[in-house]
This record gives C-alpha cells, structure tokens and sequence, in this order.
C-alpha cells in the first residue's frame, strides 16, 4: 500500500469517526418503539408517565355497597393510554399488574411455566387500539381494578374490587419483539423492547362516615364537633351539611302534643291523614303543620316527646350526601374535626337544622352521612349584651378610631413621636 | 575587740531597720492591684411580663366570665436618656400586652349558658417615664435594684360573641408601677460577665412589679412578675 493511499485512508476515517460514534446511538434509537411518554386521561384530568392516578368510587360508575347502586350505576371512567410511535407501529401489550410484586415488564410474571402447568402472574388486558404511530388505548376502569375478573354486578357486568387505598393496580403498555403466546417457555419470550406504566391507588370503597358527632347552639353560628372513624384509610378532609329547610330539625321538644302541635315545623300537606296519626311524638318533624292540622287534645297522643324527631329530611338514613340541594349548606372541606355554619340568613331565631358529617379520602370519595344531629340557632348574650342589658356600658369607650374621636390617638401619636426624638438623641451622643 | 563588735552591731541595726531598701522589690506580688472591671455600655432593658388581670372591676365582668383572670402578658422596652451616677438611670419605656377573656354567652333568659363562647380581648399599649435605681446593686453586694413607673396607657379592647364582633375601642388613662427586681448575676457573676463580652447584656433579672392601670371600664390594680435584661 502506498504511502498516498494510507494518508488517503486515514482522512477517511477521521471523517467518519463522528459517524461511527453515533452507530450505536441510531441502533438504540430504532429499538425505542414507544415514546416515552404516556399520557392517560381521567374523564377530564390528564397525568403523565410515572404519577399515580387515584381512583375513586365514580370512576368504577358507583359503590357496590349502595342499595341504588345497579340502579344508578354506569360503567364508570375509561381510561385513555396516549401513546407515540417512533418508528412504525409495534407490537404492543397492555398487561396488569396488582401489588408490588407483579412487574409485568419481567416475562417471569407475564407467563410462569413449570413442569407440569404454565400460569400467568399479571393479567393481560385485551385492548383495543388504533393501528396508527398515535394509538389510544382504552380501559375501563372496572376492567382494571378486578383481580381475576371475579368481581360482577347483579347484571353479570365487572364490578370493582371494593379496596381502600392498597393493593396498587400498574397498567404496562409494553413493546415487543414479537407477540408472545400463552404455550411460549421463559426462555423463549420475546425480549421486552419499551415499557411504559400507570400505577393507580384504588379508593373503590367509601370510607366510613365521622362518629360521635354533636352540636353547638348559637346566635352567630352553628357548630358540630365530631371524632374521626375507626379507618386504615388516612383520611384527609372532613365536612359538614346543614339542611336550613324548614322541618329538618324537627319540633322543639315537648310542642307535640295537644294544641302545641300548631307550629311545628312543616308545611300542612305533611299533617298527614287521620287526626290521631297526626298527633304524638312520633309526627315531630315532618308531620308538623299549621293549627289547623294540629287536631285536638284528644289527638295529640299521650306521650310528648323528650327529643325531636330530628334529621327526618334530606339528612336522613345515612345515606349518600345530597348534591345541590335546595337548602342544603355544606362546608368546604376541611382537615379540623369541626364544622362551621356562619351564614345564617335563612335561619331565623328559634329554628333547628339537621346537620350530618362526612369523611373523605384521598380519592376524593365521602363517606355516607353520619347519622343526623340537630343544632338550634338561639339568641345568645355576650358580655357587652350583658353590660347593656343591665344599662350600664361597663365602662367600655366605643372605637376611637373613627374621625369623631380623635383625641386620644393624637396623644398616642404624639407620645410616640416624643419617644422617638429621644431615642434619636441618645443615638447621637 | 570592742569596737568591732560594736561597729558589727551598728550595721546589723542598720541591716534590720532599713531591710526593705535592702533588698529588690518583688514588681508582681508587691505592685499588683486588682483589675478593674469596665461594663459594655448600657442604654436599654427589655423585660417581658406575665400576670393575672381582670379589667374594669365590674359587676358584668364577672357574673360572665367568672373567676377568669387573663392572665396578661406584658413587654416593655426602655431606653436610658440619663445615667444618673451612684443612682441608676433615667428611662423613657414603651410597652405592649395581651390578654383573652372566654366563657360560654348567657342564653336569652341571662341565667341558662349556651354553647356558644363570648370572648373579650385586650391590647394595652402604654408609654412610660421610669426611674431605675440599682445604686445596691452596683456598690453593695445586696443584688436587688428598684422602678418607679409612671406615665400614660391606652387599651385597645373588642367583644365577640360567636365569631361576631359585638364592639371594639380604646379606653385610656394613667399607668403607675413599683418594681422591684433581683439581679441574677448574683448566682454567676463569671457567666454574667461572659454575657456581657459576647452579647452586650450588662446584667439581667427577675422582676416583681405592682401596677396599676387606672383606665376606666380596662383598668386593674395587680401585681406581675418577669424577667429582664439591660443591655
């Protein structure tokens, strides 16, 4: 080889060393199927690759455990997988995953193979997608969390498991070689080339509502106290309804009887039918009415009540919390084991409501109303009205902030300035 | 024979009488005074109060709240315009408190409480001439030093019932306290003089005060007690 030749060569090599060094880069590049990043959709809120998407009990379209629930239910959210293809479209499987243990990216857990019986660990999802280099893969949500697929409906239709925060349920998008078949041994299962995953914290179960609650009467406002329930869930919020409809508090104790009926809360079309059923402890409540639906003495039972029929409105039987009722106040959530209601506007003195209490957990589920208690608003004397009440202002000069008093905040204001030019003098020696 | 026993015996008189000029003086043992002490320069003191008040001595006060007596927490700061020698200093202070006063409100029939709670708060804010002496302190060993206070105070005052305002103002009048206070430097005087060289805090101490805010419907008459530092 001549000399010419040699030094010929070497230019061309020193020219195609970038080449080279990106080799390996381009062959990893053609083996990255999938973009990664996967976008999943949640009704309307979007999460990208790696969060954790909490699921609740609309998501799997209600809560097994409600007595309306084949009657209400839908199927719930479907989940949308966004992905991209780099290259052309691949062979992609959509795997499950329960708990910590079932990665699916490992072929072990795809398809276990011993010497007598072939099983899977994951499940894998049959799922349809576009045959295009951006398919959305769509899962619903009872599909996903449903170890097994045991869990049905009256209807024969997957219902979800009713868990509480654990196990964590992982969808893997993962891109093959080729596809892979039941009867394949592990060691013969085609490499995994991308993974993509979604894992998903299960609130499918409604928390169990708030215990020991009880009421404040006021003037100013209505309180309820109440202690967190007995849950391995960590709740984090906590709030309140307060049904301000006439009657949801019941009648004040002992008005039920006889000619007291008149005034009950109520309105006369829930007086009910027959004198008698009218009166009587048990006609507390809705069963109050005008005087006119009152009836006799001879109706009105032989036993008053100590206690009002309370919470017989739309609080009552611990139900499902009513969503944009009409007269029904619920507070913000809140992580403080008590609740507020300080707009009392449509609450006039004397009246009682029903207020029930919810927990909710990270999921955003609430729990069923807790059993209903009633609060009265009453007139309340502090101590200035106490201090008036009596005649006497107890001493106490109104606010001398506003302009027809401005004398002592002049004395303040001077003071304060003598106290400066002093201090300023000082600094100066 | 004789004259130089005699001569012998002159110089050993001599020898005695004169025996400190006959020798060289020991410069540390025999010139050594004690050092004296020099303080970082003092202008201020700040003291912070606690102490039971009840305001107003009304008869309203307390038939609603009670037997509650705040407690109010003080603070003051005073500036020394003048050091008075062999006495003390001559302040000009300002101070700031706080108190809470809570119980359940009367229900309309004024003898039955409800669950709601009234609250009465207070904000008092007084500005003072203060006469500090601490002469005892600084040339005795007796570690106590004397204030008188006087000056003027104004309290910032507002009601609640429930959350909601019921009132709010300003009640204003004189303010006068005796105090007396124990240095506690006495306990350490190496870690008082160490504070001093590293932080500037002449002395510091534990203080009783007797006051009184004449303020009409705020006022009390109570006695507090504390902890200071000059400095």
């Amino acid at each position: 080889m001549t000399e010419r030749t040699m030094r010929a060569l070497l230019r061309s090599a020193v020219a195609c060393a970038p080449l080279l060094g990106l080799l390996p880069s381009l062959a990893a590049a053609q083996t990255q199927a999938i973009d990664p990043n996967l976008i999943v959709k949640r009704g309307e809120d979007t999460v990208t690759n790696g969060s954790v998407v909490y699921a609740n009990v609309a998501d799997c379209g209600g809560d097994p455990a409600d007595p309306d629930y084949i009657k209400t239910s839908t199927d719930g959210v479907t989940y949308e997988f966004s992905v991209n293809y780099n290259t052309n479209v691949p062979i992609v499987e959509v795997w499950l995953g329960v708990g910590d243990n079932q990665n699916c990216a490992t072929a072990t857990n795809r398809y276990l193979t011993t010497s007598t019986v072939t099983q899977t660990i994951c499940t894998k999802l049959d799922v349809d997608s576009s045959n295009t280099r951006r398919p959305v893969f769509k899962i619903p949500a009872r599909k996903i969390f449903n170890q097994n697929g045991a869990s049905k409906d009256a209807q024969g239709r997957l219902q979800c498991d009713s868990v509480s925060g654990t196990p964590r349920y992982t969808v893997y998008l993962l891109s093959l070689a080729q596809e892979s078949q039941s009867n394949m041994a592990v060691e013969v299962m085609p490499g995994v080339q991308s993974v993509l995953k979604a894992s998903f914290s299960p609130f499918t179960k409604r928390p169990s509502p708030p215990t020991s609650v009880t009421g404040i009467n006021g003037e100013n406002r209505l309180q309820v106290n109440f202690s967190a329930p007995p849950s391995s869930v960590a709740l984090t919020k906590y709030r309140a309804y307060f049904d301000t409809n006439k009657g949801s508090g019941g009648a004040a104790p002992g008005t039920d009887a006889g000619v007291s009926d008149a005034g009950d809360a109520g309105s006369p079309e829930d007086a009910g039918a027959a004198p008698v059923a009218d009166a009587g402890a048990s006609d507390a409540g809705a069963d109050g009415g005008t005087a006119s639906d009152a009836g006799t003495t001879n109706d009105a039972g032989t036993t008053t009540t100590t206690t009002a029929a309370c919470g017989s409105g739309l609080l009552a039987g611990n139900g499902v919390a009513p969503v944009n009722a009409a007269g029904v106040i619920r507070t913000s959530p809140s992580d403080s084991k008590s609740a507020v209601l300080t707009d009392l506007s449509s609450v006039p003195i004397g009246e009682t409501v029903a207020v029930a209490v919810v927990a909710i957990d990270p999921a955003g589920n609430e729990s069923r109303l807790s059993t209903p208690i009633c609060v009265t608003r009453k007139q309340t004397n502090g101590f200035i009205d106490t201090c008036r009440a009596n005649g006497s202002d107890c001493g106490l000069e109104s606010c001398s902030l506003d302009p027809t008093n401005r004398g002592s905040a002049l004395s303040v204001a001077l003071l304060a300035l003598v106290m400066a030019a002093l201090i300023r003098r000082r600094g100066r020696a | 024979m004789r004259q130089a026993l005699g001569l012998f015996f002159v110089v050993s008189v001599l020898g005695f009488v004169s025996s400190a000029s006959a020798r060289a003086p020991d410069a540390f043992e025999e010139d050594y005074n004690a050092p004296v002490e020099v303080e970082s320069d003092q202008w201020f003191a700040l003291e912070l109060r606690l102490g039971p008040y009840q305001p107003g001595n009304s008869p309203w006060f307390k038939n609603v709240f009670g037997g509650d007596h705040g407690w109010m927490l003080n603070g003051e700061l005073d500036v020394t315009v003048l050091h008075l020698p062999y006495v003390g200093q001559l302040n000009v202070a300002g101070g700031f408190g706080w108190a809470k006063y809570d119980a359940k409100a009367f229900g309309s029939d004024a003898n039955t409480r409800e669950g709601e709670k009234t609250e009465f708060i207070l904000f008092p804010l007084h500005a003072l001439g203060v006469l500090r002496v601490d002469s005892l302190a600084r040339h005795t060993v007796v570690p106590l030093t004397f204030a008188g206070k006087l000056g003027y105070e104004a309290v910032r005052w507002k009601a609640e019932t429930g959350g909601k305002s019921d009132g709010s103002g300003f009640n204003q009048g004189l303010r006068w306290a005796a105090q007396a206070a124990f240095e506690l430097d006495f306990f350490d005087r190496g870690t008082a003089r160490r504070l001093d060289e590293d932080w500037g805090v002449n002395h510091t101490y534990f203080l009783f005060e007797y006051y009184e805010s004449r303020t009409k419907g705020t006022g009390d008459r109570n006695f507090t007690i504390g902890l200071g530092a000059q400095f």
